[in-house]
């Protein structure tokens, strides 16, 4: 067999390109740096409308109202709702408004451990029955449209199957509902490692160790290749601007509190109680087959975190005939930010809703 | 006796005469030949104790006397010597007891050293982690598990239990820290074969970032293998739960230092809190129930 032999001459010639071209990479960057950079997140202009201890409620108010029942956004208690608004061309929050929908959207803000005791039933028969009602009452409607984010939207569909006739319709995104899976990582971690035990141990879930758990899922991408595209480009202004926003927005996490976590480990993760109609809230079952309102359910089919078969088991257990599974080829997040996807995702639940908006 | 012995004994009697003598005339003096040590009513003041004054002078007295006799004089330089001995002995005794410790110390390292090269170090794997581990609860955790006593024993006995934690959460996280390693170690093996046969066939890149990018894609795919694996899973819960009892322990100690200073601990809170959730939830039921009577 011959061997071929490696051209070093032409190697050198190459590093030395390369050392050069990072120079000036460098120099740009350094420049680029220090300048003005355009970071903020979230700046879709919102009203607070309702506070109840910790929670918040943004209300957006679109230019033209074109629906009659305006949208309430359930986000999950990890990370922040800002997601939804990350930048102008990639806000779920603006396409709404752009369709003249009106948008509610719940910021949990930043537990303590004074709420270490709050149960998922305080978020759902509490906080988010008390949201609904606020806007029920403020629109003079009887019911609203509920949009849920990934654990948000496990407490949508608890809500939805406990208080049916307050509710439209119903969107779930990203939503685990069957946790009877060994697809995603998070799932086998979840009933093979006793993460309880350090939530006890802070008070609450700390949010440095889930983000450090989260980064664990992909270390070469997620600690590594990341920055190294990072290095790669941080002479272009938009490049590390976006960077930058998405790294903001990544490690701005709230802790979790102690009896929401604990419950929604052992309860759901650990036990499936949400699918299996076993789970009870206030000692009321959460009944799948209650959720009679129109269900459209979206998921990623490269989600690391909440895998198809983790949100794909919904829309058979609930009794609504009006049901609909969106599958898109992306990530976790990649359906709410990825531009790729802005137009298959935002404007197609503004026109399902507005198809039953009644 | 030894004519050193006899000058010995000599001039221990004559010097516990003159002590006999000034002793004497110090107890008499209190019984009142010397009026400018006394008061009206008592020599030093109180009369309790002035006779705990007496009795101490004619226990010396007795003691003293006692000695006088040449008998006793030489029985007491045997004690004196007898004395000494015990102090030599209590000397030789605690040395060799730390030595036979050092001795132990030293046994055990040498037992670390025996252990560990029994593994290939070429090729280490994590069975050093379980060696380590086996090796210091054999060994060394016993230390931290001695009873403890006396009035401080609860607060020692949680520093131990502290320290002792910390060490086991030590030798977890190193585990730990070494699974992450190893694809990083797999994946520039695995990398070196694939270029090895690229070159055989022709292909190498002169692209720094075609080689980058494939590296990065096998040490994904062996991150992921590892990840999914048993072995890492078992690895990660090891290490959180010797981190939790770390923390737990180590608040203890804190808990107990903050007893001192005047602020509220995390248990005393939690409880404040806990009463404010309940107060709470009673409040918002409350509030509904009247909210939903008004409405009506």
């Amino acid at each position: 067999m011959k061997k071929t032999k490696i051209d070093v001459d032409l190697i050198l010639k190459k590093v030395a390109e390369n050392t050069e071209l990072t120079k000036v990479r460098v120099q740009k960057a350094s420049e680029v740096l220090t300048d003005n950079l355009d970071v903020d997140l979230a700046k879709t202009p919102y009203e607070t409308v309702y506070k109840e201890d910790r929670v918040k409620l943004k209300y957006y108010r679109p230019e033209t109202i074109k629906y009659n029942y305006p949208l309430l956004v359930v986000y999950a208690l990890i990370n922040r709702e800002t997601m939804l608004d990350l930048q102008p061309g990639r806000s779920v929050v603006q396409t709404f408004l752009e369709k003249g929908l009106e948008v509610y959207m719940v910021d949990w803000g930043y537990p303590t451990r004074k709420d270490r005791f709050i149960t998922i039933n305080d978020h759902v028969n509490g906080y988010i029955d008390n949201i609904v009602d606020f806007i029920r009452n403020k629109h003079n409607v009887p019911k609203i449209n509920l949009m849920g984010i990934c654990m948000g939207g496990a407490f949508s569909v608890m809500y939805s199957a406990l208080h049916p006739e307050k509710i439209n319709a119903l969107v779930t995104t990203v939503t685990p509902t069957n946790f009877d899976t060994d697809k995603g990582l998070l799932h086998i971690w979840m009933k093979q490692l006793d993460m309880v035990k350090i939530a006890e141990c802070y008070g609450n879930m700390p949010a440095d160790f889930m983000n450090f758990g989260f980064l664990l899922l992909n270390p070469a991408r997620l600690m590594l290749d990341k920055y190294v595209s990072f290095f790669e480009n941080m002479d272009k202004k938009a490049f590390v601007e976006n960077f930058v926003r998405m790294e903001k927005w990544i490690f701005d996490s709230p802790d979790i509190p102690f009896e929401t976590f604990r419950q929604f480990v052992t309860d759901c993760y650990q036990k499936n109680l949400l699918i299996k109609n076993e789970l009870k809230l206030d000692g009321k079952s959460v009944i799948l087959k209650n959720i009679t309102m129109p269900l459209i359910n979206f998921f990623g089919k490269f989600d690391h975190l909440v895998p198809p078969e983790a949100a794909n088991q919904l829309t058979k257990h609930v009794g609504s005939s009006d049901t609909e599974d969106v599958c898109l080829a992306t990530g976790h997040i990649g359906i709410y930010v990825s531009s790729k996807f802005q137009k298959a995702f935002a404007p197609r639940i503004a026109s399902w809703l507005k198809e039953r908006d009644g | 006796m030894t004519q050193s012995d006899q000058e010995q004994a000599f001039n221990m009697q004559e010097w516990m005469q003159s002590a006999m003598n000034l002793w004497k005339k110090m107890t008499d003096s209190q019984q009142g030949d010397m009026n400018f040590f006394q008061t009206d009513t008592s020599f030093t003041g109180s009369k309790k104790t002035d006779q705990y004054f007496t009795s101490s002078m004619n226990m010396l007295q007795l003691i003293l006397s006692n000695l006088f006799e040449s008998d006793s004089i030489d029985a007491t330089l045997k004690k004196s010597d007898a004395i000494s001995s015990t102090t030599i002995e209590i000397f030789k005794q605690i040395t060799e007891s730390v030595m036979e410790m050092q001795k132990k110390w030293i046994e055990r390292c040498v037992r670390i050293g025996k252990e560990t090269k029994a593994y290939n170090f070429d090729d280490m794997d994590k069975e050093i982690f379980t060696t380590w581990k086996n090796i210091y609860e054999k060994e060394f955790q016993q230390f931290f598990q001695i009873p403890t006593i006396g009035l401080f024993r609860f607060y020692q006995e949680r520093i131990n239990i502290a320290i002792d934690k910390y060490n086991m959460f030590n030798e977890a996280m190193s585990e730990f820290m070494f699974m992450l390693y190893v694809p990083f170690e797999k994946s520039i093996q695995v990398y070196q074969k694939e270029v090895e046969e690229k070159l055989t066939e022709g292909e190498f890149s002169n692209n720094f970032k075609d080689h980058y990018n494939r590296w990065i894609r096998i040490l994904e795919g062996h991150f992921m293998s590892l990840l999914k694996s048993k072995e890492y899973t078992e690895v990660f819960d090891q290490a959180i739960q010797t981190y939790v009892q770390f923390k737990k322990a180590k608040d203890d100690v804190l808990i107990d230092m903050l007893q001192q200073v005047p602020v509220p601990t995390n248990k005393e809170m939690d409880e404040l809190y806990k009463d404010i959730y309940d107060l709470k939830q009673t409040v918002k039921s409350l509030s509904k129930t009247v909210r939903s009577l008004t409405s009506n």
